[in-house]
């Protein structure tokens, strides 16, 4: 059973320094990315009647 | 060398015309509040140079917004030679206020009647020559994005600047009463004949009769008698607003509007076919109606969550069925042990749990982007506007408010609309107590799993009660730290459409892929941690001393049948939800909810990945054969003893309200450029949460109501 605490241990480790990053990477570059879907209304942080003048 | 000064409303065109006349290619995405840079370039014209300046995209002079202040100021200390007013064809009422507002303020101005082509397709007509003469002013006609009138334009403000046309300049007349007021402050201006002398006396007269804040800085820093001319418009607007029943600043507006409309009906003409527009104006006679407009909103809204767990639920249903389908495969293959425990409660468990909401997210936005699509949200913000007021909110926070409806981030972000930093920063402070799309499943599963006959209802309620939340704490803020004048707000009403496939279903597709990705990357690794944190340490039995595999073995077999619920007590998780236990059991929570909100505020979907874990692990001794492994979250916490609708009341109350996730209190920095201000809203928001949550609990349990 051993085995199956090493394969624990590593997806453990793995999911530490993910959230690790990610929250760092939050705190320091917070936004959505590229990915502007985060929104309901379609547009990321953009008044959807303030387009080109 | 001479200035030519592009105004006008956002979205009017001014882009294309500035970029046809200078044969620039700028492209300027206006977010208002974001982008008030004015450009310019310069041109050749016979012998001489010209600078065409484009201004932000503005609705008003008033000194409202930063675009308004940058494009007022301009044109009144730098002194362009001609105003060229680009206007949509398409939407003349609207964009001919701007225009005469520039006429009273006595600047030479042209107008370019643009998308002029776009006006003719929709069977609008305009009599050019009857409306320069009736406004007194060139007009040009004027299609933007295929330069054409560009060259006419030019030559037209050339003959202007060299007087072979009238500059334009015009008082507008605003009827017998305000006349009258307009008057009385005019004489009272007088009295400072060096002030008469550098400004237009009828221009401040009008802006302090619409209380405009630069006309009255302007009056207190630069007029002989201040104190004076401040009380008569004081004692002339209190007696406008006693006679029309309304602000003055609206009397004025309507005066204005009133002028164009006259001034329409007898320049313009539509095809007599029955177009989109009439049928807008039909439908916005009932959904803009100043009684019926609000609760028309709440009812589309109650309708959209009806319609997303009527369809939702069933569909939550199959995949929950998936999930649980396959933890008994599991169960049947592999061998017992911490592996498999960690598959299927930790995993399972914890992201099935999450994921079998998916359906509910789906039907959720394929409702809102419909209403988003048809255009019918623009007329929620327009009815909505009032009401902001009441509450010292600016009618553009609704911006924030339904994009927060997605995602509390970008409505952090969205925020910039706002021009004021004291309406901005209140809408931030409150905009995350809307229901988000992490909420949206946890408040969905606790009001399913609790008020099953009533699910709609209640979710619809504390959906409500963010909206009420966001609107008292805006105006205890408003009236005890944020004080300052509030600024009108004017909202483009697009015409109504039927929403296209293709549109609803990339916002669809958008949202419902972000939340599986969500599933698949944050929720997963929050779940594999929280796993951890709830198995571990395990209890120490006597002899485990040594170390080698038959211990091993043993000691996982006796944790399993002698205790999970020992084990999960003895990990961290057990222990830090033993430690702030005894503040939350006045809200009816346990120890195993306590430690699902904290879980929360890394996202609100953990909430239920660690009630699915806890419960997993606590329910796992009995093995695959027992009942309780059909079951998701929901069903656990129906079933659990210790919990009632009551509790499952305050449960809602505490997730709506309290501490917004770490991804928004990052934003929130960002915009507001300190810690201080998350800092802040995390203490409020679970201060106001864990109160109304207790205020709730204990009302119920005296009254016996859900227990």
């Amino acid at each position: 059973m051993w085995w199956q605490y090493i394969i624990l241990g590593i997806f453990f480790v793995v999911s530490v320094l993910f959230i690790a990053f990610r929250f760092k990477k939050r705190v320091e570059e917070p936004g959505c990315g590229s990915n502007c879907s985060c929104c309901s209304i379609g547009s990321c942080g953009i008044d959807p009647s303030g387009e080109e003048q | 060398m001479l200035r030519i000064a592009l105004a006008g409303n956002p979205n009017s065109g001014k882009t294309c015309i500035f970029n046809s006349l200078t044969g620039q290619r700028q492209h300027i995405g206006n977010y208002p509040g974001v982008t008030v840079e004015k450009k310019s370039g310069r041109i050749p014209y016979g012998d001489t140079i010209i600078e065409i300046v484009d201004l932000p995209g503005t609705y008003s002079l008033s000194a409202y917004s930063l675009e308004e202040i940058v494009s007022r100021d301009f044109v009144l200390h730098e002194k362009p030679d001609v105003i060229i007013d680009v206007m949509d064809s398409t939407n003349l009422e609207r964009h001919l206020y701007l225009l005469l507002q520039f006429q009273e303020l006595g600047v030479p101005v042209i107008g370019a009647l643009n998308m002029s082509d776009e006006a003719r397709e929709k069977g609008i007509e305009i009599d050019v020559e009857q409306l320069q003469r009736i406004l007194g002013i060139p007009l040009v006609k004027t299609v933007g994005n295929r330069g054409i009138g560009s060259r006419e334009l030019l030559e037209t403000a050339m003959r202007l600047i060299h007087h072979e046309i009238p500059s334009g300049t015009r008082h507008l007349n605003y009827g017998p009463e305000l006349e009258e007021a307009h008057y009385g402050i005019i004489q009272s201006l007088r009295r400072d004949p060096e002030f008469a002398q550098r400004y237009s006396l009828h221009w401040t007269a009008i802006k302090l009769l619409e209380k405009d804040g630069d006309a009255i800085r302007k009056i207190e820093s630069e007029h002989a008698h201040p104190d004076d001319v401040l009380e008569t418009a004081t004692k002339i607007r209190s007696g406008i607003e006693k006679h029309f029943g309304e602000d003055s600043e609206i009397v004025v507006g309507e005066q204005r509007y009133g002028y164009i409309r006259g001034a329409l009906k007898e320049t313009l003409k539509h095809a007599p076919k029955e177009n989109y527009l009439d049928i807008t104006e039909k439908i916005d006679r009932l959904v803009l109606n100043r009684y019926l407009g609000i609760p028309i909103f709440l009812l589309v809204m109650f309708a959209i969550y009806q319609f997303t767990f009527a369809l939702g639920n069933p569909a939550s249903e199959s995949i929950s069925a998936f999930f649980n389908w396959s933890a008994s495969q599991l169960q049947a293959t592999m061998p017992t042990g911490p592996l498999l425990d960690f598959l299927t409660d930790g995993i399972i468990k914890g992201v099935g749990g999450v994921l079998v909401f998916l359906p509910l997210v789906v039907f959720l936005f394929l409702g809102l982007s419909f209403l988003e699509d048809t255009g019918y949200m623009a007329r929620a913000a327009f009815v909505m506007d009032k009401f902001f007021h009441i509450f010292g909110l600016h009618g553009r926070s609704f911006i924030p408010f339904m994009v927060s409806t997605g995602c509390a981030v970008p409505g952090v972000m969205s925020a910039r609309v706002l021009a004021n930093p004291k309406d901005r920063i209140v809408t931030i402070m409150v905009a995350p107590f809307m229901m988000c799309g992490a909420k949206t499943p946890v408040i969905a599963m606790l009001a399913a799993a609790f008020f099953p006959q009533n699910a709609a209802v209640v979710f619809w309620s504390i959906w409500l009660l963010g909206w009420v939340s966001a609107f008292v704490t805006a105006l205890i803020f408003r009236s005890a730290i944020f004080k300052g004048e509030q600024t009108p707000f004017v909202m483009e009403l697009p015409p109504y459409r039927v929403p296209t496939l293709r549109g609803i279903f990339q916002h669809v597709w958008e949202k419902s892929w972000e939340y599986v990705k969500k599933a698949g990357t944050v929720i997963l690794a929050a779940s594999v941690i929280i796993w951890f944190a709830l198995s571990f340490p395990r209890p120490k039995t006597a002899q485990n001393d040594e170390i080698d595999t038959q211990r091993i073995e043993t000691e996982y077999t006796v944790s399993s049948a002698d205790g999970a619920a020992r084990t999960i007590e003895n990990s961290i998780g057990g222990r830090l939800g033993h430690a702030i236990e005894p503040v939350l059991q006045w809200a009816g929570f346990d120890w195993k909810i306590g430690v699902s909100l904290v879980a929360g505020v890394a996202a609100k979907e953990v909430i239920i990945s660690t009630l699915g874990i806890l419960y997993g692990i606590e329910e796992s001794p009995a093995g695959p054969s027992a009942p309780e492994s059909d079951l998701m979250v929901g069903d656990y916490l129906k079933r659990d003893p210790h919990y009632s609708p009551l509790m499952g009341l305050a449960l809602m109350i505490f997730v709506i309200l309290y501490v917004p996730c770490i991804a928004t209190l990052a934003m929130v920095r960002k915009e507001l450029g300190s810690w201080k201000w998350p800092l802040f809203q995390a203490v409020y928001t679970l201060s106001l949460a864990l109160f109304l949550a207790i205020l709730v609990f204990q009302i119920g349990s005296l009254l016996g109501l859900g227990v």
